[in-house]
């Protein structure tokens, strides 16, 4: 994945989150952040889907439960 | 999962981060208070539609409903403290199709749900202030027969459309998201649903006046310039078809009583050519106003007002070109900008989106001969030189990438074709042979070529530069297509920083080449008056196009 790709799934975590750009969101997972319940899930998926042009169905909008799993979830997409 | 699809071509929708981003950078305006009411969630909408707001200077507070309270919230007065915009779907008309709940197996007949369609409708008209968008979303194979759910669906659209909702298009609707979320509309789709939303909400329409339309790729499919009279098409047939149609509700609108102007980047001797070789389904004498010059658009558009003495307010714009357009929205943001689609699957909202622009109940005999009153005022209008819009900031949002290929060696037939084929943006309309082509690469020159990506997919490849050994540019092309997005002058900025010479360019001018000799005097002191060499000083060169090569991701 591109650096230009990893910057921008950065950016969509910290909108859904409501995050500033000085929070590091590579780490993060769904059971030790909070401020990800299921609006912000919702926010993270549409924000992946609007911004890469793709589709995710629910089950596997379920299994993007950590930074790292949207990462494999664009790559498994196809995106770079 | 479903793989990435090919972008849209033309005015791509806003992006998550692209609302998220203007969002932040949004430092208030005027407030206003909405409530988007609909039986899904709108979660995911507010943000679009908040940034769609912030587009046009408003501070907007978005309320949206919880899960499955649009039907109490209709049974309840208006709070008449906020702008209520609802989007209906058909389940808001009739439960019994909404896919979430299922497919009921015992059913009413079809004339009890219209019924029922009829008490919401009701409810709907009695809330005066609000403004309604429509989803034409598919419905589940509720009756024996497949025919009847059709024909409810079809009667549900003309039911919204009686109580003048706006429709949204079909492929909005998303089951999946539907299922998942209760949104009902596709990300990809957000961006356009929330600025149908804020251009209900905001934009009070007043009756416009003046339709003015680019000419290429809108009133005929092609340039005219590079293809010719013969190569352009827009008969009812083949690719031209959606441009056909096009003139012929021009046509419809002008006995309507609009007025018809052409804005063009083209030479006027040169524009004119479809329209007098009887190529067309309008006539030239059907436009009160016909600018066809290198100027900025927004420029040619306010002669024209002015011309015309009507009020900028008065106009609506129509392009193909997203630069184009964000340059006249830029420039003067009271003119409506409407995009000339790219596909025709899109064209019945276009239109239905133009005649909205110039909707009237009752066509009058003053109607009818307006075109012939203004034209009687002046035959012609020309642009003044009243500079354009500042698109550095919307160039950096269209994420262009530009990729320099080294031609030298290799498959050089793209930037050959290019060399041969382009006569607006041409140093000086020479054609090359393969031989000679050879011939300069043999005495030491290079050949390069350059493609454009931006986020509305790729433009290929775009220009073309012939350098000689001794540093001299002997062809130097680009297409017309990609105007005004300082492609040459990042190439330009590019090659002056090579370590190969380069002393100057072997300019010539020819009768369509205008574009070529704005962009020299962009960096000489003096316009380019006699054929011969250019001089080119690569520091200077280098420095004062430094900004136009940091738009572009660049590969080379």
């Amino acid at each position: 994945m591109t650096e230009g790709t990893t910057n921008r799934l950065e950016e969509i975590f910290r909108a859904a989150l409501g995050f500033g750009p000085e929070i590091a969101v590579t780490g993060l997972t769904q059971q030790n952040e909070p401020n990800w319940d299921s609006v912000a899930h919702v926010l993270i998926v549409s924000g992946i889907e609007s911004e890469f042009g793709v589709s995710i169905d629910l089950a596997d909008s379920l299994r993007i439960s950590s930074f790292e799993a949207a990462v494999k979830a664009l790559a498994d997409l196809g995106v770079e | 999962m479903t793989a990435k699809q090919p972008a849209e071509a033309g005015v791509a929708p806003m992006t998550f981060l692209e609302a998220h981003r203007l969002l932040s950078k949004f430092d208030g305006g005027t407030p206003a208070s909405l409530l988007v009411g609909m039986s899904g969630t709108g979660v995911q909408l507010e943000m679009f539609v908040r940034a769609a707001a912030a587009k046009r200077g408003i501070d907007a507070t978005v309320r949206t409903l919880p899960f499955n309270t649009f039907a109490q919230t209709l049974a309840s007065a208006p709070s008449g403290t906020e702008r209520e915009i609802f989007l209906l779907c058909p389940w808001d008309f009739v439960p019994e199709l909404d896919w979430r709940t299922g497919i009921p197996a015992r059913l009413s007949s079809p004339r009890e749900l219209r019924d029922r369609a009829r008490v919401v409708s009701a409810r709907l008209a009695a809330r005066p202030g609000a403004t309604l968008l429509y989803l034409q979303a598919p419905v589940p194979p509720l009756f024996p027969h497949p025919d009847e759910a059709g024909a409810l669906e079809q009667w549900l659209a003309s039911l919204a459309l009686s109580l003048h909702a706006r429709l949204l298009p079909a492929d909005a609707f998303s089951l999946s998201g539907y299922l998942s979320t209760g949104s009902p509309f596709t990300s990809r789709s957000l961006g356009s649903v929330a600025e149908a939303v804020a251009s209900a909400a905001f934009e009070i329409e007043t009756p416009r006046k003046v339709l003015v339309t680019d000419l290429d790729n809108v009133m005929w499919a092609g340039g005219i310039a590079e293809d010719g009279v013969d190569g352009v098409a827009c008969g009812p047939e083949g690719k031209g078809f959606r441009h056909f149609i096009y003139q012929r509700f021009l046509e419809k609108l002008r006995i309507e009583g609009a007025l018809l102007a052409v804005v063009s980047r083209n030479d006027p001797d040169v524009a004119v050519r479809p329209f007098r070789a009887g190529r067309t389904a309008i006539d030239e004498t059907s436009f009160v106003g016909f600018v066809a010059s290198y100027h900025a658009k927004s420029a040619q558009i306010r002669e024209l007002a002015s011309r015309l003495n009507l009020g900028l307010d008065s106009f609506v714009f129509v392009d193909d070109n997203p630069i184009e357009l964000a340059e006249v929205s830029s420039a003067i943001p009271s003119v409506r900008c409407v995009p000339f689609p790219d596909r025709d699957d899109a064209m019945p909202q276009f239109l239905s989106e133009l005649q909205r622009c110039f909707a009237r109940f009752v066509v009058t005999a003053e109607d009818r001969e307006r075109t012939e009153m203004y034209r009687r005022r002046g035959e012609s209008v020309t642009a003044s030189d009243l500079a354009g819009a500042d698109l550095t900031a919307f160039l950096r949002e269209l994420g262009m990438s530009l990729t320099i290929h080294d031609r030298t060696t290799g498959d050089r037939t793209r930037a050959v074709q290019l060399i041969n084929k382009t006569n607006q943006f041409n140093l000086n309309g020479r054609r090359v042979a393969e031989q000679d082509v050879d011939a300069v690469l043999n005495g030491g020159g290079r050949l390069f070529g350059a493609s454009l990506n931006d986020r509305a997919g790729s433009h290929g490849e775009i220009l073309s530069c012939l350098v000689n050994g001794d540093g001299v540019i002997t062809s130097f092309v680009m297409s017309c297509r990609v105007f005004q997005r300082r492609v040459e002058h990042a190439f330009l900025a590019w090659l002056a920083a090579q370590p190969y010479p380069l002393k100057g360019m072997a300019w010539a001018a020819t009768q369509r080449n205008e574009p070529f000799a704005l962009f020299l005097a962009e960096f000489r002191e003096a316009p380019p008056g006699e054929d011969g060499l250019v001089p080119i000083d690569p520091l200077s060169v280098r420095d004062r196009f430094a900004a136009d090569l940091d738009l572009f991701a660049l590969t080379s």
